[in-house]
């Protein structure tokens, strides 16, 4: 038998024990929750039957825990321990302490709840888990402030500082040069693309825009607008050039729109009254007929245009006499080899750019075939006279003619001069005149108007010269007709030349086959697209940097 | 009611506004093109620029208004109930009046940082000429962009969840009022518990001590704890329900209905969190994304004429 004081300690409001004690007796002592234990510990944090205190063999009190419970003694877990004074054992939140047994009693035991269940509803969130954004961690200041140091720190400092200190070591130049790019607005264009991290070799001052005088440190040579230097410094004042070359938006082609062209052609006989240019908008709406620049002499002034609408006018003066309609016949013109049929190329060939043709050679086109041999007359000699001046032709043949009356001399073969040649001078004076007689014969027959050198050159006699009576029209064909624009045959290539140059029934060399701006306009159409056309801006055919377009079309300036 | 409120504000007056503003806009860009294209260097979208810079700084003043408003009405209260605008110049009298009478009330702002938010994409948008790459120009249009669009989220937040929140609580008026009720059926629970078995007692236990409500970011957001315990002991009870003695039975539903109904609160009041989460989540995006904007803006601004 077990005879227990069990004192029950709990707290007053002020925090005080307050002690209940109670006699509990039995073989054993059931410590739990179950109805039938003498201890009574009322927490479902305690086992129904969560201890028991009993005697051991040698009659000592200890206690001992139950199947699936455990308990803490003197502060480590453990199964059971003897009940000496002073033993602490936790029994689920409560505390059970040994005291000093008394005789009475065979043990002293109190009771506490030392770990009560929180008596607040915040243990459910708040303290355990936070119920707000700014509780789980979150905060708009920090972000903020993380956020827009990062961003000043790496797109406006950073980028800032190779501008601001150029005695900066290279690598941190060359950092920040990768980091500048942050501030360029797109791709660089194509020709700049080796400078695009020299921000400084345009942008030579901060917060000043690009100067001209930047851009022509490398481009010299670009050509005004306008020839005369006032009028263009009238049209243009203070405009900078990248106004129109913006050298940050990739590919994208200045002038590719004919806005700004139009800005100032479509009003520029207001704009300046002596301007013999006409106001255009569009080029398949408003833009005047040709002019084409017919060369009149050989230097490179010596031009002059003509516009197509003035039909009668349009006569080259070439000094040459040439019918395609011979050559281009279909049924062949006659050659050494017979009849052949002959297309342009055959002639005409593009030069490299692919932009225009190659000049026509006598010796490549003409004499090479054997067509337009310049052999001697009668033409049993098989020799040919040299194409070229007047008096070269002169000079082979009394060469010529010398040197075979020599020959005929030192052989003592007669020769055969004609009536009255060399009569009363001595042998030597005789051949020399004989040969030059025979020369001068051929040369004739040569020179005549319609055969030998006629039958392609205009050809006049003169009487300033005894010795070459014969002047030959000097050749002037004009290889550029539509001077101040660009066009490419190359580009052109998917038509027939004959489509746009009807030469074929052509018999004169003066015809002019520059096809007309309607004959363009059946393909071509302005700066707004029209389905199955092609849309060309201005500056498909024209170019803003080109002096000669204002120098030969305006008047007086 | 909000809803009328707030877009509605004075018969749609930022409404028509901010959409003449839109429309001319466009029609400008439609007709004006430059010759190169349109940019924002040219004269249009330097023009489109600027306004944009001072539709930002009327967005970025609703902010600073927003946060005077508190500190206004503190200290009306500090200086007590007599007119604060006593001894004040007869000017400054006139323009507090004006301000009373013309409606700079906080809800005019956010009407108006609403719509010209709006107008704001469009113009911002003209401005660029629809060029973008990775930079910092480009960086500060999404960043823009993006604070806008959280910004829409937030007037569907202000819309929508607030009705709902009212509706979630039914009658219990303050989150507080929740969790005290969640706890006195804990405490309930785990007293009908005391007469159970030791599984059922430790089921009880677990759904007092582990039961959570809110959590971090995800767990507010989503209104979810995993193997929540008190889902788990509604479960589990039913279970162990059955295999108890007929007598015990009317104590046991008690304990299970007990249990039951602290979950059904426990649900209301996460959905609770989850609605004001929501309702305030976007502004962890809106506020600080609206600084690294400004931030980005200036930086874009020095750029464009740094090197002009």
């Amino acid at each position: 038998m077990i005879r227990c004081l069990f004192i029950q300690i709990s707290r007053n409001q002020s925090g005080q024990p307050v002690r209940k004690e109670l006699l509990v007796t039995g073989e054993i002592l059931q410590i739990g929750r179950a109805a039938g234990c003498k201890i009574l510990l009322l927490d479902h944090r305690v086992n129904f039957h969560h201890a028991v205190i009993r005697h051991s063999d040698e009659r000592k009190l200890f206690i001992e825990v139950e199947e699936g419970a455990d308990i803490t003694i003197n502060g480590s877990s453990g199964l059971s321990t003897e009940f000496t004074p002073g033993t602490h054992v936790l029994v689920g939140p409560y505390e059970l302490v040994a005291e000093a047994p008394t005789d009475d009693y065979d043990l002293v035991l109190s009771v506490e709840m030392v770990r009560p269940l929180p008596d607040d509803h915040e243990h459910i969130s708040v303290k355990q888990a936070p119920v707000t954004l700014a509780g789980a961690g979150l905060s708009k200041r920090q972000s903020a402030l993380w956020l827009a140091g990062a961003i000043a720190f790496a797109f406006l400092i950073l980028p800032m500082i190779p501008a601001l200190s150029p005695m900066l070591p290279k690598w941190v130049t060359g950092l920040q040069a990768s980091i500048k790019k942050s501030w360029q607005l797109g791709e660089m264009s194509r020709g700049h693309h080796l400078i695009s991290a020299k921000c400084d070799v345009c942008h030579q001052e901060p917060f000043e825009a690009v100067p001209d005088k930047a851009c022509e440190s490398c481009h010299k040579t670009v050509a005004r607008h306008i020839a005369d230097k006032a009028l263009h410094a009238n049209a243009f004042k203070d405009m900078r050039c990248g106004e129109c070359h913006h050298e940050h938006r990739g590919e994208v082609r200045e002038g590719t729109q004919d806005a700004q062209c139009v800005a100032c052609h479509a009003k520029i006989k207001k704009k300046n009254d002596k301007t013999k240019l006409a106001n255009i908008r569009d080029f398949s709406k408003d833009h005047p007929a040709f002019s084409l620049t017919f060369k009149t002499g050989h230097k490179d002034s010596d031009v002059v245009r003509i516009p197509q609408s003035d039909k009668t006018k349009l006569v080259e003066k070439s000094g040459l006499k040439f019918s395609h309609k011979v050559h281009l016949d279909k049924e062949g013109v006659s050659s050494p080899e017979g009849d052949t049929v002959l297309e342009c190329r055959d002639c005409h060939q593009l030069d490299a750019a692919g932009a225009r043709f190659r000049p026509i050679s006598m010796e490549k086109n003409c004499q090479q075939s054997g067509c337009h041999a310049l052999n001697f007359k009668p033409p049993a000699l098989k020799r040919q006279v040299p194409h070229g001046s007047e008096q070269k032709l002169m000079v082979a043949l009394r060469e010529y003619y010398a040197t075979t009356a020599i020959g005929k001399v030192a052989a003592g073969e007669k020769l055969q001069c004609g009536t009255g040649v060399g009569v009363g001078k001595n042998q030597l004076e005789r051949t020399l005149d004989c040969a030059n007689h025979k020369a001068h014969v051929n040369a004739e027959i040569l020179f005549k108007p319609d055969s030998g050198c006629g039958e392609c050159h205009e050809i006049t006699r003169v009487t300033d010269d005894k010795d070459v009576p014969w002047k030959v029209t000097p050749v002037t064909i004009t290889s550029h007709w539509l001077r101040n624009s660009r066009f490419t045959h190359a580009k052109h290539s998917t038509a027939k030349c004959t489509e746009c140059h009807d030469k074929t029934k052509s018999e004169k060399s003066s015809d002019v086959a520059i096809p007309v701006i309607e004959k363009c306009r059946e393909c071509h159409v302005g700066n707004k697209q029209v389905k199955n056309r092609i849309r060309s801006g201005c500056d498909n055919c024209h170019s803003f940097h080109n002096e000669n377009t204002h120098q030969s079309t305006t008047s007086g300036q | 009611m909000q809803r009328s409120t707030l877009l509605e504000y004075k018969n749609y007056r930022y409404f028509k506004t901010t959409s003449l503003l839109i429309i001319f806009a466009v029609m400008a860009y439609l007709i004006y093109q430059p010759a190169t294209g349109a940019y924002g260097g040219s004269w249009l979208g330097y023009l489109f620029g600027i306004l944009s810079v001072l539709i930002v700084v009327v967005l970025i003043l609703y902010g600073v208004r927003k946060r005077l408003a508190p500190i206004r009405t503190e200290r009306r209260n500090l200086l007590g109930t007599s007119s604060p605008q006593q001894n004040v110049p007869d000017r400054r009298k006139r323009e507090a009046n004006w301000l009373r009478h013309h409606g700079a009330t906080l809800q005019g702002w956010l009407s108006a940082h609403t719509y010209l938010g709006t107008a704001l994409i469009v113009l911002a948008t003209l401005h660029t000429g629809f060029q973008f790459g990775w930079n910092i120009h480009t960086l500060a249009y999404a960043l823009m962009m993006v604070v806008i669009l959280s910004g829409y989220y937030g007037i569907y937040a202000y819309l929508r969840f607030p009705r709902l929140m009212t509706a979630n609580m039914g009658g219990i008026g303050t989150f507080d009022t929740l969790l005290l009720e969640i706890d006195d059926l804990d405490k309930q629970a785990s007293i009908k518990s005391l007469q159970f078995s030791d599984d059922i007692c430790a089921i009880v236990l677990k759904a007092r001590q582990e039961t959570r409500v809110g959590g971090n970011f995800f767990q507010q957001l989503t209104a979810y704890q995993r193997n929540c315990p008190t889902a788990q002991a509604v479960q589990q009870l039913q279970v162990l329900g059955k295999s108890l003695k007929y007598d015990q039975l009317k104590s046991f539903d008690d304990l299970y209905s007990v249990v039951a109904h602290k979950e059904s609160l426990i649900r209301r009041a996460r959905r609770d969190v989850m609605y004001r989460a929501r309702l305030e989540f976007w502004l962890y995006l809106h506020a600080p994304l609206s600084v690294a904007f400004l931030t980005a803006l200036i930086a874009h601004i020095v750029a464009i004429f740094f090197y002009w």
